[in-house]
């Protein structure tokens, strides 16, 4: 049974309670219960016990619970006069009220007069709270006595004035400028509290306004002296953290001296001894002392630091790669990654270092070593450089394979000591790392390949053996099977100067281009790149009928799946292309049958392609492209067919035959039917039949209803194989529902132009 | 700064300090996927680590998470002090600190944090004057009206001899907020009964 909690028991009765809890459900019962308490005492306005409740509702917001009701109890505790209301209370506000509630608004009068407050707790508590989660509106409204306060000699309060400036200023910038008179001897305080806060105010300032910077530039010299006090005094055991004098403040000193001495000569000269002081007798046997090391490195490369300094700073961070601390090395990384444009000679110096770096067992120090290394390979580093980051690709994350890869490839265009060199590494990133490849990868690496006009003999060789050993990996596959497509011919003739040449003929090579036809493994693309290189071989290869009826068998597959993409793309009305549902494969597949259909219809004549002519079709290897454009690409190559690929033909008012085109033995023809009467065409279904010596294949129809009033249309293709060259004839038969009743139509279509069947 | 979380090695979060304005909704799919981010982080790892267009830095002390956001321009080695100086603060509050005194006593926690950091940054470097502040503080609670109801003066003083006699005459005594109705006798000078 649940306990029953009463509304007296202690804050920390409640919590023992709830943690006995065993599942989520009991814990969750008991909290509604105490809730419902809670409320009830809230409604009777209980002044007693508010605090308490809302410190409980405060508890059970941390779980999870909401907790919204207590917000304008908050409210109330926040008036009172207790300090313990006013404790919970301000705690309550930050954690239940945001600034998108008005609720959170009531606060400011409170507020207003808690600043006001004669105890400097409770003015303590509204600065804090204000500097916090104010509003704009609150901070426009309040500003004025922060502005007091920060003017205060009490130091409690002035630390805290200051970081509630801050706020202020990042709510409503145009504040700024009240707060300038109250910053002027800011920084002539003993007290380490408010020089930190007071550092934190003039940084913010400054780097919101131009005008601001200006006008704080002449507070160089004073910061350096602060900063060289705080180095070269004696131990103060108020601020010493591991042996060194207020880190935080030196740390918040530097980065405010890199704010203004940015493109700054004068003030940077100002500042460069002391620079060069912190960062040679900086402790750094602890991360402190490695902090205030890095704040200068970051603050040394920010401005304009002499070179000598610069120099020192790159070096800092070459001893951080050192370090036992993966910290230090990581932030290293990072920040020689930002300097390695700028001073490239000086972090070459480190390179050995950032290499090893690549072995490290964090996955962000591996990745920064690994950006880094590619930023450091040139012409005098490239062979050990590769050596090193293709051992770091065979055995990193998957996550980093790609990228790596993408990089191996960029490094080596640029940088590669000779085209044997290029290819191996090339092939090396292929075979170990070839399923992480990027697609885009596949068409530059082609590219290369038919640059390297020396290397195709070696590159086919080498290809062919990789896809003996695996046809998994597909950007591997997709290269090889054109290698094989374009230098077939020079693999079968064993012409390999660069190793041994291997023996294989003909029939070997095409086992291996069908069996990736046929694999699971192979992607449609990959197929595509297959099918069209056992095409291509049908002018290098001597074994013609074998690619014929690979090629026929194939390419009808290849057809059907595409019929629907050819569909969509010659039933259009305007010029935007329709894409069918699955537009991805559509998209994979349509740049293979951009290049299946080029290929073909680069012939003049279809069949003699196939039959062995004494003319042989000159073959253009045109790359594939990216998909994206290729739908238009591949109807403007169709407009300029001399095969006329575009027929209509009108059965009745409303059918007609249109865009048929010959592919191999077979013709594909689109039927498109419209209906200009006045009532939609139901359960339309359209039926052909052919003679005998004829095979027809309807495909399914995009719907079986024809709206009325030319509003749509209802397309299909139909797929008519012709072996013997016959003459095309068809009987028609379309059936419908039409204003109710069934409607029959018969036609026979005799007049096809003859291109269509010849 | 932008936020502070602590969480156990179970993912119950333990204290949530915002300084940036987030709604609830947003505040807790944060804390959800942070913390199952920095969970599964291993031992081996570096403290640091990119988060959306954060940084963020954790550090484990015994069974907690101390994990902080910061923005790019935020030094994370500093930031790690500052996580640091925070631990120890509350060690020398609770004497040595351990999980549960942060469970029982969470505003506690959250009364430290505000007297150490304000809007993200820090208030005061020096340890010894954040405790002061905190043990005053905490004296001041124990007083039942901070002005006279009738008069509206000031029934405290800020003046540090005078805090001193308080300590001297009350005897310590936890934090409670049920003892109610209890008048508390305060000396300010022996002898004498304001």
């Amino acid at each position: 049974p649940v306990p029953s909690l009463h509304q007296s028991h202690l804050l920390r009765e409640l919590i023992r309670t709830i943690r006995t809890a065993r599942t989520q459900a009991e814990e969750r019962e008991m909290i509604q219960k105490e809730c419902a308490a809670i409320r009830s005492s809230f409604r009777e306005e209980d002044n007693t016990y508010r605090c308490r409740n809302v410190a409980k509702l405060l508890y059970m917001h941390m779980l999870g619970y909401p907790a919204h009701f207590g917000q304008l109890e908050c409210l109330k505790l926040i008036a009172s006069q207790k300090f313990t209301d006013k404790r919970i209370g301000y705690l309550g506000a930050m954690l239940l009220l945001d600034e998108r509630q008005d609720v959170h608004l009531l606060m400011t009068n409170c507020i207003k007069n808690d600043l006001n407050h004669s105890t400097q707790y409770v003015q303590g508590l509204a600065l804090c709270t204000l500097g916090c989660m104010g509003s704009s509106e609150m901070c426009r409204d309040l500003a004025g006595e922060v502005e007091k306060l920060l003017k205060t000699s009490n130091s409690y309060l002035r630390k805290k004035a200051a970081l509630c400036a801050v706020h202020v200023i990042r709510k409503v910038p145009e504040l700024m400028e009240m707060f300038l008179p109250a910053t002027k001897n800011l920084l002539s305080e003993k007290n380490h509290g408010v020089l930190h806060t007071s550092v934190v105010l003039l940084t913010e300032m400054c780097e919101r306004s131009p005008d601001m910077l200006l006008h704080f530039r002449k507070l160089v010299p004073q910061l350096v002296r602060i900063l060289k006090n705080l180095i070269m005094s004696g131990y103060s055991p108020e601020h010493d953290v591991s042996g060194i004098s207020d880190p935080f403040l030196q740390v918040r000193i530097l980065r405010l001296l890199r704010i203004l001495g940015r493109s700054d000569d004068d003030s940077s000269e100002a500042m460069n001894d002391i620079l060069a002081q912190v960062a040679t007798n900086t402790e750094t046997s602890k991360n402190v002392g490695n902090a205030i090391l890095y704040e200068t490195v970051l603050t040394i490369m920010d401005i304009k630091s002499e070179s000598g300094l610069r120099v020192l700073a790159i070096n800092i961070l070459g001893r951080f790669l050192l370090n036992n601390d993966k910290n230090i090395r990581y932030v290293a990384l990072t920040s020689l990654l930002k300097t390695v444009q700028t001073d490239h000679n000086a972090v070459q110096r480190h390179r050995s270092t950032i290499v090893d770096c690549l072995k490290d067992l964090d996955v962000s120090i591996k990745r920064r070593a690994m950006e880094l290394s590619f930023a450091l390979v040139n012409g005098n580093n490239i062979r050990g450089m590769m050596k090193e980051l293709l051992y770091f690709l065979d055995s990193c994350d998957p996550e980093f394979k790609a990228d790596c890869a993408s990089g191996v490839f960029l490094a080596a265009e640029k940088y590669a000591p000779s085209k044997r060199w290029h290819i191996d590494t090339i092939m090396r990133v292929l075979t170990t790392a070839g399923s992480y490849v990027r697609d885009d990868s596949v068409p530059n690496l082609i590219q290369l390949i038919t640059n390297s006009v020396e290397m195709h003999a070696y590159t086919v060789q080498r290809l062919y053996k990789a896809l003996l050993d695996d046809i998994s990996q597909q950007p591997l596959v997709q290269v090889s099977s054109w290698c094989i497509g374009e230098y077939g011919d020079l693999l079968v003739s064993g012409q390999c100067e660069e190793e041994e040449p291997i023996q294989v003929t003909e029939d070997e090579v095409l086992d291996v281009l069908e069996g990736l036809l046929v694999s699971n493994l192979s992607t449609p693309v990959t197929r595509g790149y297959s099918l069209t290189a056992i095409m291509k071989l049908s002018t290098r290869f001597s074994s013609v009928n074998r690619i014929k009826k690979v090629v026929s068998i194939y390419g009808s597959i290849c057809l059907q799946m595409y019929s629907h993409s050819l569909q969509a793309l010659f039933c259009r009305n305007d010029s935007t292309v329709v894409l069918s549902k699955s537009s991805l494969f559509y998209r994979f597949n349509l740049h293979v049958l951009y290049y299946l259909v080029s290929l073909l219809f680069q012939a003049n004549d279809l069949l003699d392609l196939l039959g062995g002519n004494d003319v042989v079709p000159v073959i253009q290897t045109t790359l594939p492209t990216k998909p994206a454009s290729a739908g238009g690409e591949l109807l403007d190559l169709l407009g300029d067919l001399s095969l006329s690929s575009r027929t209509s033909l009108s059965l009745s008012p409303f059918l007609s035959l249109t865009h048929s085109f010959t592919f191999f033995l077979s013709t594909v023809i689109t039927i498109h039917a419209t209906n200009t009467t006045e009532a939609d065409m139901t359960e339309f279904v359209f039926q052909a039949a052919v003679p005998k010596t004829f095979q027809l294949q309807l495909l399914s129809p995009s719907s079986n209803m024809v709206p009325a009033l030319n509003q749509g249309s209802v397309t299909q293709v139909i797929r008519v194989l012709n072996p013997q060259k016959q003459q095309l004839r068809m009987r028609v038969k379309l059936t419908y529902t039409h204003k109710g009743s069934p409607v029959q139509d018969l036609a026979e279509v005799n007049n096809f132009p003859p291109q269509s069947w010849q | 700064m932008q936020f502070m979380l602590l969480f156990s090695r179970q993912g119950k979060l333990r204290l949530q300090k915002w300084y940036v304005p987030l709604s609830d909704k947003e505040k807790k799919k944060i804390t959800r996927e942070l913390v199952q981010t920095v969970l599964a982080r291993k031992p081996k790892m570096c403290s640091f680590l990119e988060w959306r267009d954060l940084k963020v830095v954790y550090k484990r002390y015994a069974s907690l998470y101390f994990c902080c956001a910061i923005e790019n321009q935020d030094n994370e080695l500093i930031t790690l002090e500052i996580i640091h100086r925070y631990v120890e603060l509350l060690d020398k509050y609770f004497g040595s600190v351990c999980e549960l005194d942060i469970i029982f006593n969470f505003e506690k926690a959250y009364f430290i944090l505000d007297e150490f950091l304000l809007g993200g940054e820090a208030q005061d470097t020096s340890k010894k004057n954040v405790l002061k502040a905190i043990e005053q503080a905490d004296l001041l609670q124990e007083v039942k009206y901070l002005t006279d109801p009738k008069t509206g003066t000031s029934l405290i003083y800020d003046n540090p001899d005078i805090s001193l006699s308080l300590t001297l005459s009350l005897l310590p005594c936890s934090l409670c907020y049920d003892l109610q109705n209890v008048d508390f006798q305060i000396h300010l000078f022996p002898g004498t009964v304001h």
